[in-house]
Formats: C-alpha cells, sequence, structure tokens
C-alpha cells in the first residue's frame, strides 16, 4: 500500500512510466502531454527498428565472413597451368610479361591456399615450375632426400622438385604467404553496383633482387593497372603529387624551427627565441685550499658524508651499540 | 650390366602390369560385363607378347578394352516398369577400361581426355588404371563429371592382388532395385535402419557401388553356417 503510494507521488521518468502503461491504463496522470507519450512511443519504435537493422546487418556480416567461398572454376587451373603465354627470351620468371603478370595476380586473389597448392601440382604434372609465372621445367632431382652441399641442409626431393630453382620457389610461396595471411583491399566491382566494391585479397609479386627496384615497381604498378577506373588513378596520382610538395614543406618548415632553437641567423624566429647570456666571473681572493677534514664530526662521516639518520642521536650512538649488540631491527644504525 | 638391369626391370612392371590386368578383367567380370574367360585368364607370356614393346618395356597406350553387360546385369539394373514409364532403360552400358600411359601424375589434362573419349564414345562407365595418384583437381574432374558417365580411378598398385579372392572376404552381392524394396519390406525397414558400407570401402570401390545401393553380404559362421547380412552404401 505504501509503496502504491509512493510511486504515484513520485514523479516518474517517462521510460519507466511507459513501461508500466503498457496495457492502456485509465490511471495514467494527466501530467505527461499526449504529444510527449507519442514522440517517446515513436522514438521507441524507431529504437527497436534501428536495433533490428543493426541486427540483420550483423547477422549478415557474419554469414558473409563464414560463407564458403565458391571454388575456383577448373578453367581457371588450366589457363594458370598453361601460363606463362608470352615468349621466354624476352620474359621469364624475374621478368614476367606485365599481362601474364596481372592475370596471375587477378585470378589468384579469389584462391585459398590450399588451392593454390592445387595449382602448384598442376603445374607439376604437367612437368612445369610450380610458379605460374615461370616458363622452365621443374626440376627433377631423384632419391627421398637431396644435401645441399653449400650449407648442409637436407630437403625432401619432392619438394625440390616442385620448382625450377630455388628463386622460383621463394617467389611462389612469397604469393602463398600473402594468401595465408591476406591482406584486404575494395576494388570497385564492374556490375554489382555495391558502392564499396568488392573485398578481396592484396597481392603483389615479389620484388626482384638483381635489377634493382625499378623493373618490380613497373611490374607491380602494370599489375596495378587494371584494378581501378581512370578517375582512381588520376586521384592517387594527384594525391601522390601533393604528399610530395607537402613533404619539401614539412622538411623546409622543420630546417627553419631547428635553426630557430640552434640559434643560427638563418631561421626564421632567429631573433625572437634567444635570450641574452652574459657570463660573469666570481673574484678569486685567496690560494684554493682542499676542504678541511678536521671539522666537528668528522669521524661519523662516510666519504665525507654525515649520514642523516644519526645525526639526532649522535652522541649516544655508540654506547647503544655496545649495549645491544644483537638487536636486528637497528636497521638505521651504521656502525664504524 | 645396365642392358640387364633394365630389362629385369622391365620384367618386373610387366609382372605387375600383368596382375593388375588380370584383376581388372576380374573385377569387370564380378560386375556382370561380359568377357570370354580366356581373356580373363591370360596367361604372362601371352600377355608379354600381346602388350609390350620389342625392348621388352609394357605398351600401356595398348592396354585397353571394352565390355557390354550381360543379360543377367541389364535385368539387374533395370529399374521396375512404371504406368508413365513402361519400357525402362537399363542404367549400365558399355564399360571402358583404359591404362593410363603417363607414368608421372595425373592432370586435369589427361582426366579431361579420358572423360571426353568417354563420353564421345557413348561408353556409360569408365576406369582409368593409373601408376601414380591423381591430382586434387583431376579428382574433382571426375566427380563433376561422374552424373553423365560413371568415371572411376584406380591405381595399379591397388590392382595387384584381387581382394575378393582372400579367404577374409565375405562374398559381396549387389541388390537389384526389387530386392532391395522386398528386403525393406520384408523387415519393415527404412533404408536409413541397415548397416552401412562406405562408398570409398575397397569392395564397394571393386564393385562400383553407388550411394543408395544395398549389398547382400554372404560368410560363413561357425553357428549358422551361413549368415547373410546387408550393407547399405553411403
Amino acid at each position: 500500500m505504501s509503496a502504491e503510494t509512493t510511486q504515484s507521488a513520485r514523479p516518474k521518468p517517462k521510460g519507466i512510466l511507459k513501461q508500466l502503461s503498457a496495457p492502456p491504463t485509465t490511471k495514467q496522470p494527466a501530467s505527461p502531454p499526449p504529444r510527449a507519450s507519442s514522440s517517446t512511443s515513436l522514438t521507441r519504435a524507431e529504437l527497436l527498428a534501428q536495433q533490428e537493422a543493426a541486427a540483420r546487418l550483423r547477422l549478415l556480416e557474419k554469414l558473409r565472413q563464414t560463407e564458403l567461398k565458391p571454388p575456383i572454376p577448373l578453367e581457371t587451373f588450366e589457363l594458370l597451368s598453361q601460363l606463362p603465354r608470352a615468349p621466354c627470351p624476352p620474359h621469364d620468371a624475374s621478368n614476367p610479361s606485365p599481362a601474364d603478370a596481372s592475370l596471375v595476380l587477378t585470378s589468384l586473389r579469389d584462391f585459398q591456399p590450399s588451392e593454390y597448392l592445387d595449382l602448384i601440382e598442376e603445374r607439376n604434372c604437367l612437368g612445369k615450375c610450380g610458379y605460374a609465372l615461370c616458363p622452365r621445367p621443374r626440376r627433377t632431382h631423384e632419391g627421398g632426400f637431396k644435401i645441399s652441399t653449400r650449407s648442409g641442409n637436407i630437403a625432401r626431393t619432392t619438394d625440390l622438385n616442385k620448382w625450377c630453382s630455388d628463386a622460383c620457389a621463394l617467389r611462389a610461396l612469397y604469393l602463398k604467404v600473402q594468401l595465408d595471411n591476406p591482406t584486404y583491399e575494395r576494388i570497385s566491382s564492374g556490375g554489382s553496383g555495391a558502392p564499396g566494391g568488392r573485398l578481396v585479397v592484396k597481392l603483389e609479386l615479389r620484388e626482384e633482387k638483381g635489377d634493382g627496384s625499378r623493373k618490380s615497381r613497373t611490374s607491380a604498378v602494370a599489375a596495378a593497372v587494371p584494378r581501378g577506373s581512370q578517375e582512381d588513378r588520376d586521384q592517387l596520382a594527384q594525391a601522390m603529387a601533393k604528399l610530395e610538395i607537402d613533404k619539401h614543406t614539412q622538411a623546409r618548415k622543420d630546417a627553419s624551427a631547428l635553426a630557430g632553437e640552434r640559434g643560427d641567423p638563418g631561421g626564421s624566429v632567429a631573433g625572437l627565441s634567444r635570450v641574452d647570456v652574459t657570463i660573469k666571473e666570481s673574484a678569486v681572493d685567496g690560494p684554493v685550499e682542499p676542504p678541511s677534514n678536521l671539522a666537528k664530526g668528522a669521524e661519523y662521516m662516510v666519504e665525507g658524508y654525515r649520514p642523516k639518520a644519526n645525526k639526532a642521536r649522535g652522541g649516544k650512538q655508540p654506547e647503544e651499540g655496545a649495549e645491544s649488540d644483537g638487536e636486528d631491527d637497528e636497521f638505521f644504525t651504521v656502525r664504524l | 650390366m645396365e642392358e640387364e638391369s633394365s630389362a629385369s626391370m622391365h620384367l618386373k612392371e610387366v609382372t605387375r602390369l600383368w596382375r593388375a590386368w588380370r584383376t581388372i578383367h576380374e573385377m569387370a567380370q564380378d560386375r556382370g560385363y561380359e568377357l570370354a574367360e580366356e581373356e580373363v585368364k591370360i596367361s604372362l607370356d601371352r600377355f608379354r607378347a600381346e602388350y609390350t614393346n620389342d625392348d621388352g618395356s609394357p605398351n600401356r597406350a595398348k592396354m585397353q578394352f571394352s565390355a557390354r553387360p550381360s543379360e543377367a546385369m541389364i535385368k539387374k539394373f533395370t529399374p521396375p516398369p512404371t504406368p508413365s514409364n513402361p519400357d525402362p532403360a537399363p542404367e549400365c552400358g558399355t564399360i571402358w577400361v583404359e591404362f593410363c600411359p603417363d607414368k608421372s601424375s595425373i592432370g586435369i589434362s589427361v582426366m579431361k581426355k579420358f572423360v571426353e573419349h568417354c563420353a564421345q564414345n557413348n561408353f556409360k562407365a569408365g576406369i582409368l588404371v593409373t601408376a601414380s595418384a591423381l591430382s586434387a583437381q583431376a579428382r574433382k574432374v571426375m566427380t563433376v563429371t561422374s552424373q553423365f558417365t560413371l568415371i572411376e580411378c584406380f591405381l595399379e598398385e591397388d590392382l595387384l592382388v584381387n581382394i575378393t579372392h582372400h579367404e577374409l572376404v565375405p562374398k559381396h552381392i549387389l541388390l537389384s532395385r526389387e530386392e532391395k524394396a522386398a528386403l525393406l519390406k520384408r523387415y519393415r525397414l527404412k533404408e536409413t535402419q541397415l548397416p552401412r558400407i562406405l562408398s570409398k570401402d575397397p569392395i564397394a570401390r571393386y564393385l562400383g557401388l553407388k550411394k543408395g545401393q544395398v549389398v547382400k553380404i554372404i560368410r560363413t559362421s561357425e553357428t549358422a553356417g551361413r549368415y547373410a547380412s546387408y550393407r547399405l552404401c553411403v
């Protein structure tokens, strides 16, 4: 009874009121105007709708993450196992033709790591090196194991026979690592109309050591060509140019700030931050003497320093030490 | 010296192939295909005369045959007539068996060629005997096309011995549809209540069992003399 009266007496917050009056009741107080109540119900409905939409989005996201990717069609395998199409003399594994490289990168980004292994196996069945851009035949070592005479390592010949050389193995496994630990990028998809485009695995070829970064960079650029539209590339070029300019201005600013700090005359803030420093020598009267050891209480000093804990009871310290020799709790005593 | 060793190696290989050749013929016969007795029980000397090159190496490209289903097999594989389909076609047809000439592992291209050959010549089933394992994608080609023609693959080393001749392997008999329906009715069972056998079981592979087929397994029993059990292929 008392609880009811307190409830009716107390001014209630709207939300609780709303919950209580979910079945329409007549004893609702007239104090909250009907407009306000309708607005709260509207917001509640909106809130529910929002929550529902968010839940649906989360569900879709989860489904998208957990769904199985469709398997790679056999035609792709056949195509990739017949690569490279470019003639061998100008192009080889270290210098693939841009068309082939872009084809490999675009088709490999839908691959699962296991499917990439299948591709290597498929190329080996045809007697080719497992690296998709290598025109050479694979090695044919015999026996179970092979010992490297240089490093002394032992390797399975089945592993060695997948490639034509160690360099190709590195190149192929470089791609495999990127498939194993994918970094995603968004590409503008052609017909789907989705604003963000499709998320795909970002892939790039291994940079070649031999002839500098120039060639690999060109190949990377060539590989990147089919990924974006012309506008995107223009935007990117502009942004890059701006970045260059920004870098120059930033370098200039830094240099001037540093000069100002140093007080160099070249700095723009050279005059502002300087402080006049005058050095005054104090006059010397007599000859320099070492500090005398004969000061009072010098016998209690430890290397010229008098311990402060003992200073208060400096007088009686010796007797106390003699009396309570076995006391362990006197940590602060320093006995000389 | 080297010639001798290569000759003995060839001899070994030819013997192995002869055993696989005999087993695959027995397999076809056990499945119900019509094969002449002298074809199945070919002697090693005749095999060597027919299927080797001049230098004694085996000629795998020549090792291929086709076989037609026997009357009994056609009867077994024909579904019961229904009012809408009074004269149903049998579900079995000519089988094509081929030994793969490549000794390296089998890729997509080899498999596709085999499948195409089977489809062009209207073979209902095809068996490819290979010296080494299939690649993963070639296996996929095999399963994808298995709706039109039943493609099977065996390794040569799996066929060296006919497993059904082993004393511990009981006799397996494939049941026709009517027999299966009668069995289920007789014991008031649903299909899933039968004991099961995997389709990758060696015997199931030997008989070419498909999902949903039932085999009758007759084994000798100390107490009952003969004991029959039934297994559903899954």
